[in-house]
């Protein structure tokens, strides 16, 4: 056996191979012995391929698994399991990988230290890239147990003791993954301890280094200090990513781009080999796009990640081994690339880089979200141009005839209501589509048309996936209150289901399932939102908790919307419900009662539309008190919203709205009268007014509101 | 309009509105050959649009009025016979029947309008006149009123009408009324509260002139002008610090893992045995002697080809307690076997270490054995007296009350027997406050 291992690590895998099957028949009869010769011969044919054929390799150990699995426990299965969830990894089926790598870890006590390590590890790299905080930080803690017990680590640390070996290389790799975490919770300190940690080792190393170096220099004369200081430089190409990072996180934008553009030029300065690698440009010129859409830089952000794209490019073009394929960041820079084109105002090819995003983000509820944001940026360009093009931004559409018959013909339909604020001036898609992005259109992924029906299945999937994340953490923390550490290794159990998202993986493989799939999600939101009743513990929720909960709110806020626009007061309805129940923030919590409000008038319940418009009021007068009392409660709801007191119109007008409803005109007109005078020239508060004078019969009054707004009155006619 | 209609064939249709001249029956007969029978829901909704939006003259209503009576007609099912009628009047069962069956029957698309028109309740903008001229069209279709000339009946003259209104009516118009209201209260308030999107703005001073192309252009819609809702959209979610994806450039490959576990199952027993050999030497790190641990909880029969003997286990507590104690843990399951291990504490000085493995040790094996336990106890109290230094008597003596204390506790001391041997300890070390304590506590238990 030792021979084979010893011409596998010489890379003659054919040799080995020969080896291990004339082993093979020597050892009938013992399984355990078996598994490891079996999955030996499987790893050395892979590796004779260059790693090129994966799906073969998975499936030999699937077999080897399956066939074993009943007669031996998973210790013995180890490191089949081990290298089934590694191919899964690169693979970028996390799902799978995530469940392969959870039962190593619940024994992990029991493993091979090495493969213990390594298994614990690549779970928690995993949690890390998949933002699962606290399944992340019960893995640090097992792993701090388990392989380094901090305590005596850090007594020896200060005797300034080296760590010898693979507990050296573990180490440093293990407080890579804690800057990651650390970074991941916002806990920038933590992150910096962290790296001066990391970096106090590689210094030991290089004074190490370099002893050697000077006797190596003394014996032979020839000096090479400079060059190792380079490719030590070289070596610490990560930890400079995360110091940048770092720099980032604390907003010193400029400084990180600083120190970005000083690695760029020692890499350029470095070694050919360094300089050609894609891996390395593509996160450069990607974290580059980051830092200057951080800037509020949004056009050279996307100029790099461009870049970045084209560099990543090239990873899968050189060599397509399997290690490659998980360097490819494709999905990750095509979402950075979204947000820049949202903030371009370029919802049709922000929507194009989020769908091709979604090969590998497609379980995070932000990406469905942001695609249901493009729809309906989308939408309302169509909207503003139709009415543009038919002049459907008047209130009058027409005057016909001349002399005694003459007749004016007032806008019907939706009219000026559809997707625009009652401040014009708020709202303005209008250039959204005037420039491309030339050669950045993304090929090769079968993008869905944009329309309102796809707004409504993205915001029903982000609802779907946040959910399910919270119903997790909240199962978490209600475990947590009662355990111990003893039994972190029955909640990593509990935390992994986070990531058996089953339907999403469905998504991914099969774009048409997964259209039927959202269809089902959509059509049974309703039922869902009666059956679930997520208690949120709002004050124990990490910051990573609580963007979940935004993402589920503002999902809940989408589809409230989108499906008011579609004529589905139903699903309107149940998901403005639905999102009240979560006490939403302030503003969250405003449109949701009048989406509601809305959602009743066409469910023919005027009664309780006026109920959810006057818990809506009842907001808007709690959060004036609260932004009297002082500043601090600004945070609570955007900016715009409380400059202008447009709530208080529109809740006016929608009161008004209901009341007519009623049969109630004489209230209703001093509701809109009093929206009148806070907002005398609004297209909306117009409308409203002729209506009233109308139903009033008083047609002349009419007449002269609709005259005196020259804006909304046909140009041929008010010239006369 | 010309969503509905071509300008030709709006100009026909206004050409028969225009027509005051002919018998409306003419018109009727003149309206089914110039459009043909698809062709009847749009000149319908055409008409509907101009009496709701009041873009025709009085004269023009009355004849459009007529033409979607004409080309409304109710179905046999709502037509009924005079002496009919009045045999379902003596039997109301018989008529509660036909109202069920009714209920069952659609009702033509534009007979709505008609129905509201009758009702006169100004949502088409008609008079008294319109709603009973609508009426008598409703009740008789072949009423004589229609084989006049529209400038003959003279617009607002109900006297005039009055005497074409059908004595038995042929329709049963309650029976319609009433399947109307129903659909009515079905229909949502929302679609119910729109009012027609014409405003009359008559110029003072000029002549009255609406031609076909005005019509034409108008482009009418079915909609109603109401009030509106006011849906504010939400807004863009703020792109938040965490939601960009900063990629860490790693050049850590991960790859797939030789299984050297085989090859390595000597080495490892090799290598518990090396840690266990220095264990007995030197006080070993945490996570030697974890690791140590973990291979016992995992292979106990790991200890059987160990060379532990009874008096090398007094060296490994010294050296490390707490190996000591998972051994001997184990070794419990076989008295013989701990018993002999036990005896080496006996044969040597009493420390802090040893006391430590007794302890835990009496906190997991149920039953020591009591003679053990009596001995190491004295063994204890005689290695206070033989300590000088008086600061050191006294910590070992405050530890020794501890272990005694504990093993108390553990209910495993037998402090009838040593009863004596304990009171002469308390009171030699009486100026000790934790001596005290002990003794009071022997008092409770011998009580």
């Amino acid at each position: 056996m030792d021979l084979a291992h010893r011409l596998f690590t010489q890379k003659k895998y054919n040799e080995a191979s020969q080896q291990i099957s004339a082993l093979l028949e020597e050892c009938k009869g013992n399984n355990k012995k078996i598994i490891k010769l079996k999955s030996h011969l499987a790893l050395c044919g892979y590796m004779k391929t260059g790693c090129t054929q994966p799906e073969e390799y998975l499936e030999t150990l699937n077999g080897i698994v399956n066939q074993y699995s009943q007669d031996l426990k998973t210790v013995d299965l180890g490191y089949v399991i081990y290298n089934q969830a590694i191919i899964n990894y690169q693979l970028k089926r996390y799902q799978k990988s995530a469940s392969q790598l959870e039962s190593l870890c619940n024994i992990v006590g029991s493993l091979d230290p090495y493969l213990g390590f390594e298994s614990a590890y690549l779970f928690l790299k995993l949690c890390i890239e998949n933002n699962h905080i606290s399944q992340s930080n019960d893995l640090v803690a097992l792993i701090e147990k388990q392989f380094f017990q901090s305590n005596t680590l850090n007594k020896k640390q200060k005797g300034s003791e080296l760590l010898t070996g693979n507990q050296n290389k573990n180490k440093q790799r293990f407080l890579m993954m804690k800057i990651k975490l650390s970074l991941c919770c916002s806990e920038h300190s933590k992150a910096a301890l962290f790296v001066n940690q990391l970096q106090e080792i590689k210094n030991r190393n290089l004074q190490q280094q370099r002893l050697q170096e000077n006797k190596q220099s003394q014996q032979k004369e020839n000096p090479r200090g400079k060059l190792t200081e380079r490719e030590l430089f070289n070596k610490n190409l990560s930890l400079n990513m995360m110091r940048c990072k770092i720099e980032h996180s604390k907003m010193n934008l400029e400084e990180a781009k600083n120190n970005l553009w000083k690695l760029s030029k020692t890499m350029e300065n470095s070694k050919t080999e360094e300089r050609n690698n894609s891996s390395f440009w593509s996160s450069f010129y990607n974290n580059l796009g980051c830092v200057d859409l951080k800037n509020n830089k949004p056009g050279s952000a996307l100029f790099y990640f461009k870049r970045a794209l084209i560099a990543n490019s090239q990873i899968c073009k050189n060599e397509k081994t399997l290690n490659n394929f998980s360097k490819d960041k494709r999905s990750e820079i095509m979402y950075n690339t979204g947000l820049c084109l949202i903030l371009l105002e370029k919802p049709q090819n922000a929507f194009q880089f989020f769908q091709g995003a979604l090969v590998c983000l497609y379980n995070r509820p932000r990406v469905w979200i942001r695609l249901a944001e493009c729809c309906l940026l989308e939408h309302f360009r169509l909207i503003k141009d139709k009415k543009q093009k038919n002049s459907l931004n008047r209130l009058v559409k027409r005057v016909i005839g001349q002399g005694q018959s003459r007749t004016v013909i007032l806008q019907t339909g939706d009219g000026p209501n559809d997707g625009l604020n009652i401040n014009e001036e708020s709202v303005s898609f209008e250039d959204i589509v005037s420039s491309d992005v030339g050669d950045l259109q993304f090929h090769g992924i079968p993008v869905q048309s944009m329309s309102l029906d796809y707004a409504s299945k993205a915001a029903s999937n982000s609802i779907l996936i946040s959910e399910k994340l919270l119903k997790k953490v909240n199962n978490q923390k209600q475990k947590f209150s009662g355990t111990n550490i003893q039994n972190k290794n029955s909640k990593i159990n509990e935390n992994t289901k986070s990531l058996n998202n089953e339907k999403n993986e469905k998504k991914r493989e099969n774009e048409q399932e997964d259209e039927k799939q959202k269809n089902d999600k959509n059509s049974n939101l309703k039922n869902k939102s009666t059956t679930t009743n997520i208690k949120i513990d709002h004050e124990n929720l990490s910051k990573n908790d609580q963007t979940l909960k935004q993402d589920l709110e503002h999902g809940l806020l989408l589809l409230s919307y989108i499906s008011l626009c579609c004529q589905n007061p139903v699903t309107a309805l149940s998901s403005a419900k639905m999102l009240l129940n979560y006490k939403p923030e302030p503003y969250r919590e405003y449109l949701a009662n009048i989406y509601a409000a809305e959602a009743c008038c066409l469910l023919n319940n005027p009664k309780l539309a006026k109920e959810y418009i006057s818990k809506s009021l009842q907001k808007r007068r709690y959060q004036v008190e609260k932004l009297l009392k002082g500043p601090k409660d600004l945070e609570m709801m955007s900016p715009k919203e409380f400059e202008s007191n447009w709530s208080d119109c529109v809740t006016a007008l929608n009161l008004a709205f209901v009341l007519i409803l009623q049969n109630d005109i004489q209230t209703a007109s001093e509701y809109i009268k009093q929206a009148s005078r806070m907002f005398p020239n609004s297209p909306l508060v117009l409308l409203s007014c002729v209506y009233l004078e109308l139903t009033n019969n008083n047609i002349q009054n009419a007449l002269d509101l609709l005259k005196s707004c020259h804006a909304f009155y046909p140009l041929e006619n008010s010239q006369k | 309009m010309n969503s509905f209609l071509q300008l030709e064939e709006l100009t026909k249709l206004q050409k028969l509105l225009h027509d005051q001249s002919t018998p409306f029956q003419n018109l009727g007969r003149k309206v089914t050959q110039n459009f043909s029978n698809d062709k009847h829901f749009s000149v319908c909704s055409v008409l509907t649009i101009m009496l709701r939006d009041d873009l025709l003259p009085k004269e023009e209503r009355i004849v459009a009025l007529f033409l979607l009576l004409h080309l409304s007609p109710l179905g046999p099912e709502l037509k009924t016979d005079g002496k009919q009628k009045q045999q379902e009047q003596e039997q109301e069962q018989v008529l509660n029947n036909k109202k069920k069956q009714l209920s069952s029957v659609a009702l033509p698309p534009f007979l709505p309008v008609l129905l509201n028109i009758a009702q006169n309740n100004k949502k088409f903008n008609e008079t008294q006149f319109e709603a009973f001229f609508v009426t008598i069209g409703l009740s008789d279709p072949n009423s004589d009123l229609f084989k006049q000339r529209p400038n003959q009946i003279g617009i607002n003259n109900i006297e005039r009408l009055k005497k074409y209104f059908p004595e038995s009516s042929k329709i049963d118009l309650q029976v319609i009324f009433t399947k109307f209201s129903q659909i009515e209260s079905e229909i949502p308030l929302v679609n119910k509260m729109g009012i027609g999107s014409s405003v009359p703005d008559p110029e003072k001073g000029k002549e009255s002139k609406k031609n076909v192309e005005d019509l034409f252009e108008y482009q009418l819609n079915t909609d109603e002008f109401k009030p509106p809702f006011v849906r504010p959209s939400p807004s863009i979610l703020e792109i938040l610090d965490n939601e960009l994806i900063w990629i860490d450039y790693e050049d850590e490959t991960l790859l797939p893992i030789w299984d050297q576990s085989i090859t390595n199952v000597k080495s490892n027993n090799d290598q518990f045995k090396n840690l266990l050999k220095k264990a007995f030497s030197s006080q070993l790190s945490q996570p030697e002697q974890q690791q140590i641990i973990l291979r016992l909880e995992n292979e106990p029969k790991l200890l059987e080809d160990s060379e532990i003997t009874p008096n090398k286990i007094k060296d490994l507590a010294e050296k490390n307690p707490i190996i000591s104690f998972e051994i001997l843990k184990r070794f419990s399951e076989d008295e013989e076997k701990i018993n002999r291990y036990l005896e080496s504490f006996i044969q040597t000085k009493v420390t802090l270490h040893s006391m430590e493995v007794i302890n835990k040790l009496s906190g997991v094996v149920k039953k020591l054995n009591k003679e053990f336990l009596n001995r190491f106890v004295s063994n204890c109290i005689s290695s206070c007296r033989e300590i000088k230094d008086k600061y050191v008597q006294g910590r070992h003596v405050r530890l020794v009350c501890a272990f005694i204390r504990s093993l108390m506790n553990n209910s495993q001391l037998d402090v009838k027997s040593m009863y004596t041997e304990l009171q002469s300890f308390c009171v030699n070390f009486s100026r000790i406050r934790d001596t005290s304590n002990l003794f009071r506590l022997i008092k409770n238990q011998m009580k």
